[in-house]
């Protein structure tokens, strides 16, 4: 068994030592700046002021609106991206003409710059030149233009369209990576039990993918958590009036707005320790699940 | 251009007199030179502007350039052009960790914190050396100035004044440009024509862009005789003028004159692209527009009854920490010479650090240009005035408020009511 | 399923698949359309779907005084280097963490778990501050570094799910059968793992290609623009030709797109690996 650890040690210590400097070290970095007064993440003469910006973070509203709209965004992001992932996934695992075509069509989304469809699903949901507003006056389906993006109770709902068009391929690929694994006689063998494709479906194809399926539930939740940013920033900038600033963007604005960086790593610090803790519940129920 | 070697001292002086006397004709290609008695100017200049992508500021900062290096040999300008988009969130990185470029573009949100970290080193000297006649500097001139010490030299101030479309207001029946708010809120409404995709106004009003938004708002509100601070800093949001202002707005997205959610570039498309009847913008304006657009366009003053001009500025700046210190100062006295003064109001029709310095010619070919130099002269910038480097982030403050009533249909007195708490909450701690 | 059954499925599932891809494809299409027309396309009302006036210009405009070519050039090279060298270490990464759950093995799975969830924004200065004492600014090796740490803690996590879609079974009988670990990982897991490896390192490519961040920040001189930055610096500027923004956005989409298709038959075609029988 110790030639298993050293191998274990052999393969792990490089990477290890990579992302201590890598992330380890920025994340101290941040955590140091987020205790420092404003001017003093990188000037000596900067003061210690404890846990001020933790404080006045935590008792200002629009962070907790930006949580609120965080949260929201997370969940229906992962939701969605994992269903049309999974649908376009079962799609292509069946023989049909121009799969493979279709299959190499679905992936453009992903192949677009992330500007760029920003810019393009801002172009299309545009209030007064967006071709989909043309679309729906032209049609008789409304008599006013939607504020896709104009509009607070609307906008969180496009951008987060636009997330899962960007994202979907990544379900979609990574999916039918772990569908294809599935031995066919495991359908077979429920057929034979009477079960029809619904059930086939609960009983056979999803327990078989539930490790893919938590790896990727927890990477699309992390990144929709805090990592996004391109898209909803490049399609609404956080707006209209704060209906679609996550606390990515809440983050950017307090170092690059308000020029306040420390203020800013002290929220970056609290979205990586929610992001901790709700990971670590999330793997400790799944692994219990497993059992 | 030939440029001749400096003559002697008094000869400078008295040339140098009559010029800062009238800023008329100037002998071609006689440049006053300054005397360096310190650290040869040469060597390597690391330059970052985003404006490098952009062709008709390109071509004058080259030419600039060029002759600089042809003045001092072995200098050489060394092109950073970082993108538009997040231009000064690198400038500020780069300023933090310690290693900016030598020069740098400053706008009018940044001014104030690079002053306070002590990011920008002071020009006084280098201003007295070349005898400067700092008393002609556009208004612009004095946001970069603290405590009596200079941090930078304007490029450009861009003063607004009412730039309206000739064909699209005799399309809507209007005979020419409005002469007071009244008739500017009805010239703006008649002259929308949603089915051909024209509008009364432009505006920007997309939230990612606070300071697009803040630029095209802020002159109407001006317009109306206050700002949101008063000059002291103290946050003025209760104002009843703030709340005419921002009616006007109001009025003009409730009737749909104005587009909805755009940013500042594509706000300025639609001008250019003459498919806004009037606007409040700066001389650039007429630089970009189409061919077929520019000759549709007129010029006058704005029709709302305060008077304030409102501008909005570029300047360049020596980093504290630059490599070449020596040499970026030198470029940015350069850049003051009569003859690239002349040179950035021609090429680019918009309003240079010293207007003394514009030629005749450049008046005669056009001739508007006179009433962005008397703006600029007296302009105030868009920022809330009194605020320091706090003032960008309460932009963001007032913006979130401004949104809250356009996007949200909060009523006005209320959403300035909040704004003034908020207000007075940030600018407390 | 009779066979006719089967056509028939086979069918449906072909024209529904067919008109869901051309709807999700629309924000393409208007890319490229975008790129073929006359300027104010995007601001024209009525907006036209088919629009009648194509033309190549800005294209090769955009071919022409744009450095297109040489920011291909330059993302092709950290995309690919970075890539290069992320898929065999997060792969053998991967496969440490799905094969071993002793300390190191949990400590670092724990480690890239959290590495995704930094914020980016948090990591521009300190980034721009380690590259510069490092001497790795402004020079594409910087980028690939950056794209490469980037990249290894997702690539790492996807893979290590595939692997743990693999039965241990196969291995520890090859062991026990006197193979070396590394010939069992090599012949054994590595194949049955492939499609999610190959996904994972699709992904890896497509996320250097994109990146825009850190590009920015760790280069200054516009002779080593990627992509992404050189797009970027079309956005916000009121002089844009859009239709050239747009042509530009499509010639730096055909690599990948074409990347995609060559390497899809590693995980949308039908692969004979999957079954582990017996």
């Amino acid at each position: 068994m110790s030639n298993s650890l050293t191998l274990e040690k052999l393969l792990l210590a490089p990477v290890v030592a990579f992302l201590l400097v890598f992330y380890v070290g920025p994340i101290g970095f941040d955590l140091w700046a987020s205790v420092r007064s404003e001017g003093g993440a990188v000037s000596a003469a900067g003061g210690f002021v404890g846990f001020a910006h933790y404080a006045s973070l935590l008792s200002d509203a629009r962070i907790w609106s930006s949580a609120g709209v965080t949260l929201v965004f997370t969940v229906t992001v992962v939701i969605a991206t994992y269903v049309v992932g999974l649908v376009a996934a079962m799609t292509l695992n069946r023989k049909f003409f121009g799969r493979d075509v279709i299959g190499s069509l679905l992936l453009i989304p992903w192949t677009m710059p992330l500007v760029v469809a920003a810019v393009v699903w801002g172009w299309l949901l545009d209030y007064q030149f967006g071709i989909v507003n043309y679309l729906l006056e032209k049609s008789g389906l409304i008599s006013q233009p939607i504020g896709f993006l104009t509009d607070p109770d609307v906008a969180l709902t496009s951008v987060g369209a636009a997330q899962v068009w960007r994202l979907f391929p990544l379900a979609m690929v990574t999916l039918l990576a772990a569908l294809k694994a599935i031995p066919q006689e495991l359908y077979e063998a429920a057929a034979i039990d009477g079960a029809n494709r619904w059930q086939s479906f609960w009983s056979v194809t999803l327990p078989s993918i539930r490790s893919t399926t938590t790896a990727l539930v927890l990477l699309i939740a992390i990144w929709a958590f805090g990592r996004v940013f391109t898209i909803v920033f490049v399609m609404t900038g956080g707006g209209p009036a704060g209906a679609t600033e996550t606390l990515v963007i809440a983050t950017y604005l307090e170092a690059f707005r308000y020029f306040r960086l420390e203020r800013a790593s002290a929220l970056g610090a609290m979205v990586l320790a929610i992001s901790v803790i709700l990971t670590l519940l999330y793997l400790r129920a799944s692994r219990d699940r497993s059992k | 251009m030939p440029i001749k070697e400096g003559s002697r001292e008094s000869g400078k002086l008295s040339r140098r007199r009559m010029l800062a006397g009238g800023g008329a004709a100037m002998a071609a290609g006689s440049l006053a030179m300054p005397a360096i008695a310190q650290p040869a100017i040469t060597g390597e200049v690391t330059f970052a502007t985003n404006e490098w992508t952009l062709p008709h500021t390109a071509r004058v900062l080259r030419r600039i350039s060029e002759t600089f290096s042809a003045k001092y040999p072995g200098a050489k300008v060394r092109e950073i052009p970082y993108p538009y988009a997040g231009f000064h969130d690198q400038m500020l990185t780069q300023l933090t960790a310690g290693t900016p470029p030598d020069i740098i573009r400053v706008e009018d949100p940044q001014m104030s914190l690079y002053i306070e970290r002590g990011f920008l080193s002071p020009l006084d000297d280098a201003l007295r050396e070349a005898k400067v006649n700092t008393a002609g500097f556009v208004a612009a001139g004095k946001d970069a100035m603290r405590d009596g010490k200079t941090y930078a030299v304007a490029y450009q101030s861009n003063a607004r004044a009412m730039m309206f479309n000739k064909a699209l207001l005799s399309d809507a029946g209007l005979a020419g440009p409005p002469k007071n708010k009244d008739e500017f809120a009805d010239y703006i409404k008649r002259a929308t024509k949603r089915d051909k995709g024209v509008f009364g106004y432009s505006l920007a009003s997309k939230s990612g862009e606070v300071v697009g938004m803040f630029i095209y708002m802020v002159p109407i509100i001006l317009g109306f005789g206050a700002h949101f601070t008063t000059s002291d800093g103290k946050p003025n949001a209760a104002d009843p003028r703030i709340a005419e202002g921002l009616a006007f707005i109001k009025q003009m997205w409730d009737e749909n004159s104005v587009p909805r959610g755009l940013d500042g570039a594509a706000a300025l498309k639609l001008v250019t692209d003459g498919r806004v009847a009037m606007t409040l913008n700066g001389s650039f304006v007429l630089g970009a527009a189409r061919d077929e657009v520019r000759p549709l366009l007129g010029v006058e003053p704005s029709p709302l009854p305060s008077g304030i001009v409102m501008r909005a500025s570029s300047w360049f700046a020596a980093t504290t920490q630059a490599k070449n210190k020596p040499a970026a100062i030198a470029w940015l006295m350069h850049m003051l010479e009569p003859e690239n003064q002349n040179l950035i109001a021609e090429s680019e029709r918009i309003v240079p650090a010293l207007p003394e310095f514009i030629k005749p010619e450049t008046y005669k070919e056009s001739p508007w240009l006179k009433t962005f130099v008397a703006g600029a002269a007296t302009g105030v910038s868009y920022l809330p005035p009194g605020l320091g480097s706090k003032a960008f982030g309460q932009i963001k403050t007032i913006g979130e408020e401004i949104e809250n009533i356009l996007y949200r249909n909060k009523p006005i007195a209320s959403a300035m009511g909040d704004l003034q708490k908020s207000l007075e909450a940030n600018l407390r701690g | 399923m009779t066979e006719a059954n089967e056509a028939k499925a086979g069918f449906g599932t072909a024209v529904v698949a067919t008109l869901a891809t051309l709807v999700l494809l629309f924000p393409a299409y208007w890319m490229v359309i975008t790129a073929l027309q006359g300027d104010s396309a995007i601001f024209a009302y009525p907006p036209r779907f088919w629009p009648t006036d194509l033309n190549a210009d800005a294209l090769w405009s955009a071919l022409k005084t744009t450095n297109v070519g040489r920011w291909l050039a330059n993302t092709t090279i950290v995309a690919g280097v970075s890539t290069l060298f992320v898929v065999p270490v997060a792969a053998l990464t991967a496969y440490a963490l799905s094969r071993f759950r002793g300390k190191v093995a949990s400590f670092s799975a724990l480690l890239i778990v959290v590495s995704q969830m930094m914020p980016p924004v948090l990591l521009l200065v300190p980034y721009f501050i380690l590259f510069r004492e490092l001497g790795l600014l402004d020079g594409l090796l910087g980028l690939i570094l950056a794209n490469f740490a980037w990249a290894l803690p997702v690539s790492a996590w996807l893979m290590k799910a595939a692997f743990d879609g693999v039965p241990h079974d196969l291995e520890e009988a090859a062991l026990i059968d006197g193979c070396t670990r590394f010939s069992a990982i090599w012949r054994i897991a590595l194949p049955l793992a492939l499609p999610g490896i190959a996904a994972s390192a699709v992904f890896a490519f497509i996320s250097a290609w994109d990146e825009y961040f850190f590009a920015r920040t760790l280069i200054a001189d516009s002779s080593k623009w990627v992509v992404a930055v050189g797009l970027g610096s079309f956005v916000g500027d009121y002089s844009v030709s859009w239709q050239q923004v747009m042509a530009v956005a499509t010639i730096s989409t055909l690599p990948p797109a074409i990347l995609f298709m060559l390497v899809q038959r590693a995980f949308v075609s039908n692969l004979s690996a999957g079954a582990v029988k017996g």
